[in-house]
């Protein structure tokens, strides 16, 4: 019975996470639509690829999704990484734009790009090795012993080209970052750097907690779901200073053209 | 009267856009489409004859990629004062050097009517001591408007305390905010005349809408 409660508990947890990201999702998408600067609608863009890879996670963490599931899922992953990674890089163009002196933050206007590539190469070989051992096999694949080394080698290459871009990738957005005189980024970026570290501790805080036993351990680690999830969504809010209509001060009634002068001479004092 | 370029604008401030000899602020966050207002100030100045001055910090191609991204093709250019591409450089740590080379521009073209669309002014504003820079804007603006020149800058809304662009708005003759506002879920980008020169205030907010083939400014109703 206590395992159906727990079952229950990670299932809230998971819900509320969620909630959080669909609610980024929209205002990355109401941002894609009012903002004009192609740099900044090409952030939104990415940003909303890389939540709708996030909700896949969230959602497959409870529903086992063909080919995305958590025992093998490398596909889901290789969507995830590399959204993460285009996610990065049109964040980074944008500190470079918001820099007025628009300084090549650790080369990666000349860099990044290549960078960019190289992983999605690294990406085409381990897909190549995941036709070639057959999706069927994905559960295991990599993680036996009875794994040939070829196997071993063309899929992990991934994770170490996939880390080098990353590190690279996250350096020159907190250099940037740092860089700019725009407060609303600098927020963002701190913002965004929570929910990473929200991430990071669902990802890691399993371990110590273990020591509570396999309920407490599990339930203790996606609360930082919840976490990562709120700062999610802050970090999309800090994408621009966001105003509220004040009612009943001088900013309403809304004007009317047709309540201007008719004519110039009029209008002029 | 100086056109502003968007029809719908030169309606909103009675037909014939910016007052002769003024200052026009605009404010707003990045990314929002303050530069599509110069953009089209200056094209408009183009299609008219008149003499026009782009003073950025940007860099020449960033800016006219910018401005055919909103349907403003380069056939006609003005003149540069930028940080790359163009034979008078834009030195932001050098900001007399800048109020000089705009001036001289000026005072080379002084027969003819002149339109000067500048986004220094933010920058200025972080690397400079305020009080340094608003006797800096007040000098520049008043030696310019000697001449037969409408002055167009741009400032981010973000970049600095509010004070600060409070206290810069007292020098311009007309200040536009633009920004986005959150009703409900959804966000509206809306834009503000504060004030202008010669108009009444105008009490209310418009939205707006950049494409590529122009700029479309109409009265927001709730």
């Amino acid at each position: 019975m206590s395992v159906d409660y727990v079952d229950a508990a990670e299932a809230a947890i998971v819900l509320v996470a969620s909630v959080f990201v669909v609610f980024a999702l929209y205002r990355a998408i109401e941002f894609r639509r009012v903002l004009v600067g192609s740099v900044y609608k090409n952030r939104a863009t990415w940003t909303i690829v890389f939540l709708l890879a996030i909700l896949f996670f969230f959602v497959d963490a409870q529903g086992d999704l063909p080919y995305l599931s958590s025992d093998g899922g490398v596909p889901g992953w290789m969507v995830i990484t590399v959204s993460l990674v285009l996610f990065v890089d049109s964040n980074i163009r944008v500190t470079q734009e918001t820099d007025f002196f628009h300084r090549d933050t650790l080369r990666w206007r000349v860099l990044g790009r290549p960078a960019v590539i190289a992983m999605l190469c690294s990406l085409a070989v381990t897909l190549l090795v995941i036709v070639a051992v057959g999706f069927s096999n994905l559960a295991t694949w990599g993680l036996t012993s009875t794994s040939p080394a070829w196997v071993d080698v063309g899929g992990f290459q991934y994770f170490l080209v996939l880390g080098v871009v990353l590190a690279y990738g996250a350096a020159s957005l907190i250099t940037a970052g740092r860089r700019t005189q725009d407060r609303t980024m600098k927020r963002f970026v701190g913002m965004l750097g929570l929910s990473l570290l929200g991430f990071v501790l669902f990802f890691t805080t399993w371990i110590p907690l273990a020591y509570f036993g396999n309920d407490a351990s599990d339930i203790g680690s996606e609360l930082f779901l919840i976490v990562a999830g709120y700062y999610l969504y802050k970090s999309v809010m800090s994408f621009s200073p966001v105003g509220r209509v004040v009612v009943g001060t001088e900013t309403v009634p809304p004007a009317s053209v047709s309540d201007l002068p008719s004519s110039p001479a009029a209008a002029r004092v | 009267m100086v056109s502003t370029g968007v029809p719908s604008l030169d309606h909103l401030l009675g037909e014939d856009g910016y007052p002769d000899k003024s200052s026009i602020l605009v404010v707003g966050p990045p990314g929002i489409g303050k530069e599509v207002l110069g953009y089209w100030f200056v094209r408009s100045g183009l299609v008219q004859g008149d003499y026009c001055l782009y003073a950025t910090h940007r860099p020449v191609t960033d800016v006219l990629r910018d401005m055919k991204g909103v349907g403003i093709s380069a056939e006609r250019v003005p003149e540069w004062i930028s940080s790359s591409g163009s034979p008078v450089r834009c030195d932001l740590k050098d900001a007399t050097s800048i109020s000089y080379n705009i001036k001289e521009a000026v005072h080379r073209n002084k027969e003819r009517r002149v339109r000067v669309a500048t986004d220094v002014m933010s920058p200025l504003l972080v690397l400079n001591p305020l009080e340094a820079m608003y006797s800096y804007w007040s000098q520049l603006l008043s030696d310019l408007k000697q001449q037969d020149s409408v002055v167009f800058a741009l400032a981010e809304d973000g970049m600095h305390p509010p004070n600060v662009l409070t206290t810069m708005e007292q020098l311009f003759d007309g200040v536009i905010e633009m920004r986005l506002y959150e009703e409900g879920l959804a966000i509206t980008p809306l834009f503000r005349v504060k004030k202008m020169l010669g108009l009444p205030p105008l009490h209310g907010y418009f939205r707006f809408a950049v494409s590529s083939t122009g700029m479309e400014i109409v009265p927001h109703v709730r």
